[in-house]
């Protein structure tokens, strides 16, 4: 009975969202997240990749219940580890929130409280989840900062974060969101702010770790390069939903949603030196304006009537999902 | 070639197609910082630490490098927005701020800038017509003739301007109020364009739509540009010749093949190789580079890259000069041991 049970519980992913809907109320409804669906198991990674506004660091902040209930109007439902998050009392969202689930923010610099060093909030979290001794917790701060790579990680323990440079922060912040052994790992931008050089060492760093750990990820980006050097699995997000989600390979090469074959047509490369660029037309939809159909409809190439009246249904494959009337007639 | 009549003249050609547009020499910002009121010793950040290039007439001149190296400083130094410390700069053979040099009017009329942040870059309280019209009018044209000109150019960037003429900076969407900031530049009829980091903010679907504007408007109104950004990938696409730049410094130019393909500076060979491959096959397994770049206010003394350099040895305690690798196409550094494989 117990090993049944057991097996189903290996079988389900490690997250699940579903058909989630996000409006933010207040003077003005807007509508942020639209019939949300995906999967991911543990110890995969999936880079979510859209423009601004298409909802990426929405979905993040609500997968850790970030936003206050009266600001926000939400349906659907959001299971981790088969149990839904949604209604959690908030003793079990503390345990929940940096366990089990924890962030990296985009700004390193602001993410840290200026006035403790960097070693007392990695020890403060340490010691909020686990019954360890100081010392222990301290030793375990050590560890982390020497995890990330950071050079003389025993006087960095007691440096502000304001004595740390940009990549310096950000590996701390990696080694604070590590520090107990989270199953999923949210990065919500932690490569956008950091120059070229410094972005490389961190996005190579989280993807070791990541594998070294083996914690599930999602990886929120607007830039393609970083997603394809990253990810297991491509999540492009347009207009607060998922249009398409895809094995890495199968995105680069056989791009289905017309949306992600623009993305990649779009991107400037090294070979297009002389040619000219293509072009999606037009410019993303201006939130909180609900349109009927297809929220990319307006900019499609390949658009039919259809896809003005209803809004595509999810179409599964084995490897890949896509949002779109048109994408497998050809 | 322009395409309406009622516009600024832009100003003809003074040195003949071998002067080049703009020259650069050893130009220097230093900001001073506060420190205690009563340490005698002041510190600088030296921004930009003796800089010297020149644009010729009717290329792009890319510049990049990481943050803080310098790269917007120096633009805000071309445009005359800040003075520089020391250094001087000649636009097609007349001297800037120096006597019986070029006017700073007639200068800001040939030289314009687009920045990144679209949205501080326009008056808030003015329409997007009413902002592109007012330079005109400054350079005295008739309001009515400003006007018709405003909308010329905003149909020419691609915004409709019975549709978007009368809104305002709020009303637009970023690639929309970029469009509006370049049609602005335009409006000046200038020679020289700064765009400093004028596509960064935009998304990728509009970035490469704002791309191929600018590269039209450069064939048809005969401009050059100085193309400021930190996307490789850009730069490539957009610039004839490319400049890096370091810690406030120069240490490489060269032509695009030669700074793409054949690099020479060790820096330089980093920044490409920290490129993500687009390509799950030939992800990266080694980082290009450790570090970050050393502070801007207690410069390393020598080569200022020689604490990330793999090929630092005790030659690299003096400071390189930019030296001229290849004549012919113009390729100089400044590394004591260029590398060449």
């Amino acid at each position: 009975m117990s090993s049944s049970f057991e097996r189903l519980i290996m079988k389900s992913p490690l997250l699940k969202v579903e058909n989630l809907n996000l409006d933010f109320v207040g003077t003005k409804r807007i509508q942020a997240l639209n019939e949300l669906n995906f999967e991911l198991n543990s110890g995969e990674s999936l880079v979510l990749l859209g423009e601004s506004g298409s909802g990426k660091s929405v979905t993040l902040r609500t997968l850790m219940r970030l936003y206050k209930q009266n600001t926000i109007n939400l349906s659907g439902d959001i299971l981790f580890q088969g149990k839904s998050i949604l209604n959690l009392s908030l003793k079990e969202l503390q345990s929940y929130r940096g366990k089990d689930v924890s962030m990296v923010f985009q700004e390193a610099g602001t993410a840290f409280d200026p006035v403790y060093t960097i070693g007392q909030q990695i020890i403060e979290m340490i010691l909020a989840h686990e019954a360890l001794s100081h010392q222990d917790a301290r030793q375990r701060a050590l560890e982390l900062l020497n995890m990330v790579k950071i050079p003389q990680a025993k006087q960095r323990l007691s440096a502000y974060p304001h004595e740390l440079s940009g990549g310096m922060k950000q590996r701390a912040m990696i080694a604070l969101s590590l520090s107990c052994n989270p199953k999923l790992l949210l990065a919500d931008e932690p490569t956008t702010a950091l120059d070229a050089t410094v972005q490389m060492q961190i996005l190579l760093l989280i993807r070791d770790l990541q594998k070294e750990l083996n914690m599930a990820m999602i990886f929120v980006t607007h830039d393609i390069g970083a997603a394809i050097e990253i990810s297991d699995q491509i999540a492009v997000m347009y207009g607060g939903t998922i249009v398409e989600k895809t094995s890495t390979e199968n995105f680069i090469n056989r791009p289905l949603h017309p949306y992600s074959q623009g993305l990649m047509a779009s991107n400037v490369t090294m070979h297009n030196k002389g040619e000219k660029l293509l072009t999606i037309n037009g410019s993303p939809p201006i939130l909180g304006i609900n349109s009927k159909g297809c929220s990319f409809a307006p900019r499609c190439k390949v658009k039919i009537d259809k896809c003005l009246q209803e809004s595509p249904k999810i179409t599964r494959t084995d490897l890949s999902q896509v949002s779109c009337w048109q994408a497998f007639s050809e | 070639m322009s395409l309406i009549d009622k516009s600024l003249v832009q100003d003809s050609d003074v040195g003949g197609p071998a002067q080049a547009l703009l020259i650069v020499n050893e130009l220097r910002k230093l900001f001073p910082i506060n420190g205690s009121i009563f340490s005698s010793k002041k510190d600088y950040v030296h921004a930009v630490n003796g800089v010297s290039f020149s644009i010729n007439k009717g290329e792009t001149l890319g510049i990049v490098g990481e943050s803080g190296c310098g790269k917007s400083t120096l633009a805000k130094l071309l445009s005359n927005l800040i003075k520089p410390t020391s250094g001087s700069m000649i636009f097609d053979g007349q001297g800037i701020n120096e006597l019986r040099g070029i006017p700073l009017k007639t200068l800001k009329k040939n030289l314009q800038m687009v920045f990144q942040d679209s949205y501080s870059s326009l008056n808030p309280r003015l329409n997007i017509l009413a902002s592109i019209a007012y330079g005109p009018m400054i350079h005295g044209m008739k309001s009515e003739d400003a006007k018709e000109l405003a909308a010329n150019l905003l149909n020419r960037v691609g915004l409709d301007a019975n549709q978007f003429g009368y809104r305002y900076p709020h009303e637009l969407s970023g690639g929309q109020r970029q469009r509006a900031n370049i049609a602005r530049a335009l409006s000046f009829s200038p020679r020289l364009l700064l765009l400093d980091e004028a596509v960064a903010a935009l998304d990728k679907s509009v970035q490469a739509q704002v791309l191929n504007l600018l590269i039209d408007l450069k064939k048809e109104e005969n401009l050059t540009y100085l193309f400021i950004s930190h996307d490789l990938n850009v730069v490539h696409y957009m610039s004839d010749r490319v400049l890096v730049m370091y810690l406030g410094k120069v240490v490489e130019v060269g032509t695009v093949d030669r700074i793409f393909n054949e690099t020479a500076h060790p820096y330089t060979k980093a920044l490409l190789l920290a490129q993500p491959a687009m390509d799950p096959a030939k992800r990266k397994i080694q980082v290009p580079i450790m570090g970050d770049p050393p502070s801007p206010i207690h410069l390393p003394k020598g080569c200022s890259f020689k604490s990330r350099c793999a090929h630092a040895n005790s030659v690299c305690e003096d400071e390189p000069k930019l030296k001229n690798i290849d004549p012919i196409t113009d390729h100089w550094v400044s590394c004591h041991h260029h590398l060449k494989d």
